[in-house]
């Protein structure tokens, strides 16, 4: 019960604390609007590090340039390029390649290349640099200029190798997937109405993109910040106003800079409350912690919810299915809030969307449960082997998930709010693998619910074994216990007639022999039967018709008796010593309790319900509730070996004294 | 001094009554039988009416008790107890100086109680007799009790005793709990407590257990205890505050 109590509320504090706290995703969605924040920072911020990430590369050593085919106005302007980039970075060196090496990167090694320049191997300074091919084109048309779309897509796009560059990162490298083989060559296409302007413009735009390693910037969304027309803002081929702005020299100016890590986290923490700003800095420590958080509440929803739902009871069969899969969805969810809790979306909490979606799950819910438990019902059925029963329950139960799983999305995203997230998702990797993926769950839990099956029948199987071993040696134990009742008469019975017999024997002779050839026939009955268990009616009630007188002459006129037997009936068996056992109830707890006459009918009929055997007498009533005497326990004990559930004993007290056994045959 | 005792002889059955008159006519110098009685009721009479010196009395006779019997008469007779088996009671008779018989009666044993009379002294025995008549006929209630019936539907079943393992009681009945089945009864706890032998003990309000079955006790807080049952699905029964003392004596025996 108290894990029970625990259990329902971490599930309920846990999306409380995060919907409370989603009052910050407000102000997120503003992107803080409130906050000191310093512009060029921002932008920094957004493009280096993604807004989130500490991973960015950047070139090590000296930037050179190898420029081909130029005429003098293009080499001078490439120049100026390098002066304005000199001064944005004092600390580079940016050069053209022959200047700062005295040799030509394009050629194959010569004798006479240098083997070091400035500490740096000439190899790989060579391997390294960038090569700009200037091509004059005939037509105006082929040229590109600066606002050329294939000029700005062949430069915004030109993913740089991971092995050439020396990153700064800290923490995985990033996806293979960004491995493109280097570029780091380009051809300008000019023509000659283009301005030296011009060419210089494209020729800063192509090299500032390479410096920083723009292409590896994260795609901006719109919600970020913008800075109109600078050149680094985004790697979208169609960004137009294109400038060389004072962000992006800020921004250069810090991606070379030594301490720009630090400077950053300074700016954060300095600007923004303490939770996102190490949500930006240290996003890995963060996965890292939300995953841990993750883990450790599974297991503690999973060790609660195992030990209180495993093997109850409940009077609904259906509510064993629905249970489970209700509290495994509910702890899903859960765990969703938590990961929300340590990556806050920038959506705010939208309360209509909040219940539409518990609406959805339930209904969900409701439908996997009835599935399972029809199924369970109507195929899997109890009397196939355990195996076919397994494997059809396990596979059935993937097939429900999976087919939830692609339902639920779709039916989700025809709602306005949903559509391009759920499509999207589906669409995206993430769908299939991982954590957050509803197939991974379906596989989990259909795996689950199989080795829980496996593992019942197991156990169950071992029990049963031992309760076979058991119920065979309680069969044998009842046989000889039958044997044993079958082959008594009470012994107070013999005794006292016996003492009737003594008391005789001097008087009446002929009454003495009577009794004693009585006896002798009672005793007759009991002992040639060996090993039969049952008798017919005429035989056994002979035997009754015998013991009673024998007890006549005990009581005399005290007792007299009537015997009533449907003639059809005689030959029809039932086990030996049945009836017995009641005429012997009924003259001790009946007439020997009576002052007066005392009476006793046995009764043998059949009737719809079947066989009827009554004994009456006018005796004291039965007893309520407990009896002594192993007698009537007998007769019910025989009963139930004999015929099982087809028998049964019911007794009367009004409006005549009876005790009546009822044998459907 | 031969005291002519005038005798009454009380039994149900005649041939008892036949027997013990034929071996009594041996000792006509002490014994003058004066009537016969067949039942309780048929006894009181004949005593008031006839008012015997001595009396045969049968222990197992319907009707009137021994007891109810004698509490009626005005004055008590000398009484011969006939028993048929009972040495509880006949420890009972030793000490308290009247004889007895076992039936059927032999004519050898007749002598000895004849031999008791001729040197019997009439002091109060009268009370003694009432003690002794009333320990006999209170053993003889407690029959053992070996199963206990219960009603589902019109059928009967019954349950032995020593198959039960324990009795819970619920709102409205009582819950009979054995290795194959459990079983409802209409009684109340307390009734059937009153008429189960000594080997079920009440260890709650609601619980009454069979104490053959008990695997294990264990001692926890607020002076209960914790009792183990080995039935099949090993029960664990917490007692009630109030039966400590029942159960500390069953512990320790």
């Amino acid at each position: 019960m108290k894990r029970l109590i625990l259990l329902a509320l971490i599930l309920i504090s846990i999306p409380v604390i995060v919907i409370s706290g989603s009052s910050k995703s407000e102000n997120r969605k503003n992107n803080y609007p409130d906050l000191p924040k310093d512009d060029k920072w921002e932008y920094v911020k957004e493009r280096i590090f993604e807004g989130e990430t500490q991973n960015f590369h950047s070139h090590s050593g000296p930037i050179l340039i190898e420029l081909v085919n130029s005429r003098s106005p293009d080499s001078i302007a490439l120049e100026s390029v390098f002066d304005e980039l000199r001064r944005v970075l004092p600390d580079k060196d940016i050069d053209y390649f022959r200047n700062y090496t005295g040799a030509s990167s394009l050629r194959i090694p010569q004798s006479d290349d240098p083997k070091e320049v400035n500490g740096f191997k000439f190899s790989k300074l060579k391997g390294r640099a960038l090569t700009l091919w200037i091509t004059e084109v005939e037509s105006k048309k082929e040229a590109y200029t600066l606002h050329d779309e294939r000029f700005l897509k062949t430069v915004s796009l030109n993913y740089y190798g991971t092995k050439l560059v020396n990153s700064r990162t800290r923490g995985p490298l990033p996806n293979k997937r960004d491995y493109v083989p280097n570029s780091r060559q380009f051809t300008f296409k000019f023509h000659e109405s283009q301005t030296a302007i011009e060419r210089m413009e494209m020729m800063r735009f192509y090299l500032v993109r390479m410096i920083s390693c723009a292409s590896l910037f994260k795609e901006r969304t719109n919600r970020e910040f913008e800075v109109v027309g600078a050149m680094l803002n985004s790697n979208k081929a169609s960004s137009w106003h294109l400038d060389f702005t004072e962000y992006d020299k800020f921004l250069l100016q810090k991606f070379y800079s030594p301490t720009l890590v630090r400077d950053y986290k300074n700016y954060m923490f300095k600007t923004y409350p303490k939770w996102s700003a190490v949500n930006f800095v240290n996003k890995e420590r963060n996965k890292l912690l939300a995953n841990w958080t993750c883990t450790i509440l599974a297991v503690v929803f999973f060790f609660l919810a195992f030990s209180t739902l495993y093997k109850r009871q409940y009077r609904i069969k259906y509510l064993s299915y629905f249970v489970p899969v209700f509290v495994a969805y509910i702890c899903l969810i859960e765990m969703n809030y938590v990961n929300i809790y340590f990556f806050p979306t920038d959506k705010p909490f939208n309360q209509e969307k909040f219940w539409f979606y518990l609406l959805v799950l339930f209904t969900s819910v409701v439908f996997i449960a009835f599935f399972l438990w029809l199924f369970d019902k109507y195929i899997a059925k109890k009397d196939m082997s355990f195996t076919t029963q397994l494997v059809l329950k396990t596979s059935f139960t993937l097939f429900v998930f999976l087919v939830l799983a692609f339902l639920v999305p779709i039916i989700l995203s025809d709602i306005e709010w949903n559509k391009i997230h759920h499509i999207n998702w589906i669409k995206s990797y993430d769908y299939f693998l991982g954590f957050r993926s509803p197939i991974t769950w379906a596989f989990l839990f259909s795996l689950g619910r199989g080795a829980i099956l496996y593992l019942e029948h197991f156990s169950e199987n071992l029990i049963k074994q031992k309760d076979i071993e058991l119920s065979n040696l309680k069969a044998i134990n009842a046989q000889a216990e039958v044997k044993l009742l079958q082959s008594q008469i009470n012994p107070h019975f013999l005794y006292n007639a016996l003492n009737s017999i003594a008391s005789l024997a001097q008087t009446d002779g002929a009454k003495t022999e009577k009794m004693a050839l009585s006896l002798s026939d009672l005793f007759k009955y009991t002992i040639n039967r060996k090993g039969k268990k049952n008798s017919t009616i005429r035989d056994e009630v002979e035997m009754v018709k015998t013991y009673l007188e024998v007890e006549q002459i005990r009581f005399g006129d005290r007792l007299s008796y009537k015997i009533q037997v449907d003639e059809s009936l005689n030959d029809i068996e039932i086990p030996m010593f049945l009836i017995q056992p009641l005429i012997e109830n009924a003259v001790k707890h009946g007439v020997s309790k009576i002052e007066g006459a005392g009476e006793i009918q046995l009764m043998i009929a059949k009737n719809k319900e079947g066989l009827v055997i009554i004994v009456s007498d006018n005796g004291p009533q039965f007893p309520d509730g407990l009896v002594s005497g192993h007698g009537l326990q007998t007769v019910y004990d025989l009963l139930k070996f004999s015929y099982a559930d087809k028998a049964s004993i019911s007794i009367e007290n009004e409006p005549v004294k009876q005790i009546a056994i009822t044998i459907k045959i | 001094m031969q005291k002519l005792y005038s005798t009454l002889i009380i039994d149900d059955e005649p041939l008892a009554r036949e027997r013990l008159e034929k071996l009594l006519l041996c000792f006509p110098e002490t014994i003058n039988i004066i009537g016969f009685a067949k039942n309780g009721n048929d006894a009181q009479q004949k005593i008031e009416a006839l008012n015997p010196d001595l009396v045969f009395l049968d222990i197992e006779m319907p009707g009137l008790t021994g007891f109810q019997l004698i509490e009626n008469l005005k004055s008590i007779p000398l009484i011969v107890f006939c028993t048929a088996h009972d040495e509880y009671a006949l420890k009972a008779f030793e000490t308290n100086s009247i004889d007895y018989l076992v039936k059927p009666v032999r004519i050898e044993r007749l002598e000895k109680t004849i031999e008791k009379l001729k040197h019997f002294k009439t002091d109060n025995v009268s009370q003694n007799i009432l003690e002794v008549i009333k320990s006999l006929t209170e053993e003889k209630l407690e029959a053992k009790m070996t199963s206990i019936t219960v009603k589902k539907g019109d059928r009967l079943i019954f349950i032995k005793l020593k198959d039960v393992f324990y009795f819970e009681a619920n709102n409205k009945y009582v819950t009979i709990f054995t290795n194959k089945d459990n079983y409802l009864s209409e009684k109340s706890l307390s009734q059937i407590e009153r008429q189960l032998p000594n080997y079920f003990v009440r260890v709650h309000r609601g619980y009454i257990i069979n104490i053959n079955t008990v695997e294990e006790v264990q001692k926890y807080f607020n002076s209960r205890y914790i009792i183990k049952l080995g039935n099949n699905s090993k029960t664990n029964i917490t007692s009630g505050r109030g039966y400590i003392e029942r159960i500390k004596e069953w512990i320790n025996v």
